[in-house]
């Protein structure tokens, strides 16, 4: 007999995200991805000047406030038809690279290992069979005898407290949770380890762009930070080399420890490579732009339909209509007024609250589209994409990736089971190991330019009179963003986002075409109806935030049960 | 270059401000502290962040200080503009989980996050005010607007307590 499991909120930080699920002998076979918070930024930006929208959009959500700004920033760009120079490219690109590495590390340690790793089993461990384990992954100075034995000490004092802390709300003991009590020491390690390298990212980013959690050197025509070697205010090359050293401490944590954890959860949780998929249609734009006119990149972006990764097709700059011109947001089951698809430039938000009904609307996200179908976004988007499009750099790390799967879960596996739960997490710590690679090579490209005496960072803009239309994008660390604006006289007429967890996490559209979300939760299995650890392994391996897709407080304000099952 | 609170020696005393700007008296925080920085001088061993709703990325300011003060909304049955204070005990308690906003609940966590790794403040204390005005749109409720002084008044008191005082601006001292 079908059950119906709702997890309410589901996201660990920011943003309130519904999922229901009907479930039936242990199986989702249907699933609803709800928004519960309006969005209403588009209505705050009418009338400003564009010159100051990206401060307002990167105020939308607190874990992706770079971003916001990036896309924002280049919105207006695209619109005047504004080059910047190559200076501010790196300059962005650094930013960009740093913030999604230390976004990607907060998100597998600290928002979604706990749903595969049991920290209470870590007790158990053997700490020389820990260490070996270790060993066996990587060269790491952190997996000592005495690191681990530490470790487990400060676990069991947790234990016996019963205050549990961060780890309060894992389910612990469940039947899913498979790793052997070795594995589960070196994790909670390796999570108390990544606080202090999401730190480092975090810190390099302060560095480069004047502070955080709100950069300032972002200005639409280039960046704000003046570059001067031995001037102390300035950009100079003290400051410069700091940045370098934090960022190669990250890449070694990357490297050595993020990305094989990664890659020994996905063979240890092999079963889980057949669960997950969902919409297989991937949408990744371009991004770490290589030259001023924003047609050369270290980053490919493209669209891949039904699975056919070959059969990748790129976004070829930053000016793509082939981009422009297929993105549309459907709101035939959102609480706006309506049925409509519209074009970006052309959409209104009006809210039509209705209750949350099963075959009509139920979510304040809307459903964007792109050439009418439902695209997966993220990192798993980009690598299958770069795979697909045989971008050297990525074909490296996925076919090295799966060979190393494949070592440890003693079965061959190819790059189709990326298309997975596990999937996800694998194309994400891959997605920051070459992050971590370009971070260091852009940070060269500055320096080199720097030396060669071009100090320039900025382009003035100017607003003709009349109408604009232009579009930014940015493959931010959740998936491609982008950002829409209309300028009539120097002023925003219209202003949209179309944000990374609004493709994924957004509902069903007129044709009744699941979201991503929706779509990678049928079939997974389900223990146990009151603790749906698999709903949240799956949702989270999308790296959920929200906030940025509906960002208001619940006027209403209900309390919400974390699990009900009805 | 700002400072931050990611270089230079630690700090003693923190205040942070947190809030979305955009959801009106929910950035309340933000707006208390980007006040005080306007109307005062700050010390050399007081921190102050603008944290908006930034979650994690508070972890290093909150891990650099040994006392923390916390301005932000709170969701209590009682009249808006009412502002309450609450101390680390009723934090470890735990008697105020679940009342407060989304992102108040993120920083609940992160305090726990930096006691895990033993780098929590010595005190933390939130000074908290009941919203008036939840909607879309920037700049606070007539409610809310003139509990900025207050707040800053209280916040002047508690500093004074532990040996910091904050002298205005000249260019900020009214007639």
């Amino acid at each position: 007999m079908a059950q119906r499991i709702v997890v309410d909120p589901i996201t660990r930080i920011e943003g309130h995200l519904r999922i229901d699920v009907e479930a039936d002998n242990g199986r989702i076979t249907r699933a609803w991805s709800s928004g519960q918070m309006w969005r209403g930024i588009e209505v705050i930006l009418q009338g400003r000047d564009p010159r100051d929208a990206w401060l307002f959009t990167q105020r939308i959500c607190g874990v992706c406030t770079t971003v916001h700004a990036l896309a924002s920033v280049r919105a207006v760009e695209n619109a005047l038809g504004l080059e910047i120079p190559m200076n501010a490219h790196y300059i962005r690109n650094l930013v960009q690279a740093l913030h999604a590495l230390h976004d990607h590390i907060v998100h597998f340690y600290i928002l979604s290992a706990l749903d595969w790793v049991d920290v209470v089993s870590a007790l158990k461990a053997d700490i020389g069979k820990t260490v070996r384990l270790a060993d066996s992954l990587a060269e790491w100075p952190g997996n000592s005898f005495n690191r681990f034995r530490e470790v487990q000490a400060k676990v069991q004092a947790i234990v016996d407290s019963g205050q549990l802390g961060p780890f309060a709300n894992g389910y612990w003991g469940h039947p899913a949770m498979i790793l052997p009590p070795e594995a589960n020491l070196m994790a909670v390690s390796h999570y108390l380890e990544a606080l202090d390298y999401q730190r480092k990212a975090d810190q390099a980013l302060a560095i480069i762009s004047g502070k955080n959690p709100h950069i300032q050197n972002l200005s639409v025509g280039g960046v704000t930070a003046a570059i001067n070697p031995d001037n102390e205010a300035t950009l100079n090359t003290e400051r410069l080399y700091w940045v370098k050293q934090l960022a190669e401490e990250v890449r070694g944590f990357i490297h050595n420890v993020y990305l094989p954890d990664v890659i020994a959860i996905g063979a240890l949780y092999k079963d889980w490579l057949q669960y997950g998929a969902g919409v297989t249609n991937y949408l990744a734009v371009p991004d770490m732009i290589l030259d001023t006119r924003g047609t050369k990149f270290d980053l490919p972006g493209g669209i891949i339909m039904n699975g056919d990764v070959r059969g990748a097709r790129a976004f070829t700059s930053t000016d793509d209509p082939f981009f422009r011109d297929n993105v549309a947001e459907c709101i035939a089951r959102s609480w706006y007024s309506g049925d409509w698809t519209r074009h970006p430039y052309e959409e209104e938000t009006v809210p039509d609250y209705t209750d949350f009904q099963d075959n009509g609307k139920y979510s304040w996200i809307k459903a964007p589209r792109f050439q009418g179908e439902p695209m997966q976004v993220g990192p798993l988007a980009q690598v299958m994409v770069g795979y697909g499009l045989g971008h050297k750099l990525t074909t490296r790390y996925v076919d090295d990736a799966l060979s190393r799967v494949s070592t440890l879960a003693g079965a061959r596996v190819d790059a189709s089971v990326l298309h997975s739960t596990p999937g996800r997490h694998l194309a994400r710590a891959i997605r920051a190991a070459m992050l971590s690679d370009l971070a260091i090579k852009h940070w060269q490209l500055l320096m080199d330019n720097i030396d060669r005496g071009d100090l320039a960072i900025y382009n003035k803009p100017t607003f003709p009179a009349g109408e604009q239309q232009g579009f930014g994008f940015h493959e931010a660390p959740r998936g491609t963003l982008s950002h829409w604006i209309v300028i009539r006289d120097g002023k925003i007429r219209n202003y949209q986002c179309v944000v990374p967890s609004t493709w994924n996490a957004g509902p069903r559209d007129s044709a009744d075409k699941d979201g991503p979300y929706e779509a990678s939760l049928v079939d997974n299995p389900i223990a146990d109806p009151e603790r749906p650890l698999e709903v949240l392994r799956t949702v989270h391996s999308f790296d959920p935030c929200i906030a940025c897709a509906v960002h208001m407080l619940n006027p209403g304000g209900e309390e919400v049960s974390r699990v009900k099952v009805v | 270059m700002n400072r931050t609170p990611n270089n230079g020696p630690a700090a003693r005393t923190g205040i942070l401000g947190i809030g979305n700007i955009l959801i009106r008296d929910e950035g309340f925080g933000v707006h208390c502290v980007r006040q005080l920085q306007e109307e005062f001088l700050v010390p050399g061993d007081l921190e102050i962040l603008d944290g908006g709703t930034a979650g994690i990325m508070m972890a290093p300011f909150m891990e650099s200080v040994q006392a923390l003060y916390v301005i932000d909304t709170v969701n209590l049955p009682a009249a808006p503009g009412t502002v309450h204070c609450f101390s680390d005990h009723d934090i470890r308690a735990g008697d105020i989980q679940g009342m407060m906003s989304p992102h108040q609940l993120g920083l609940l966590e992160i305090l726990s996050l930096c006691r895990l790794r033993d780098r929590a403040p010595e005190t933390v204390e939130l000074i908290t005010v009941v919203p008036a005005d939840l909607s879309t749109g920037l700049g606070l409720s007539s409610v809310l607007e003139p509990r900025i002084a207050t707040v800053i008044a209280l916040l002047r008191e508690k500093l004074a307590e532990r040996g910091i005082v904050l002298q205005p601006r000249p260019s900020a001292v009214h007639a």
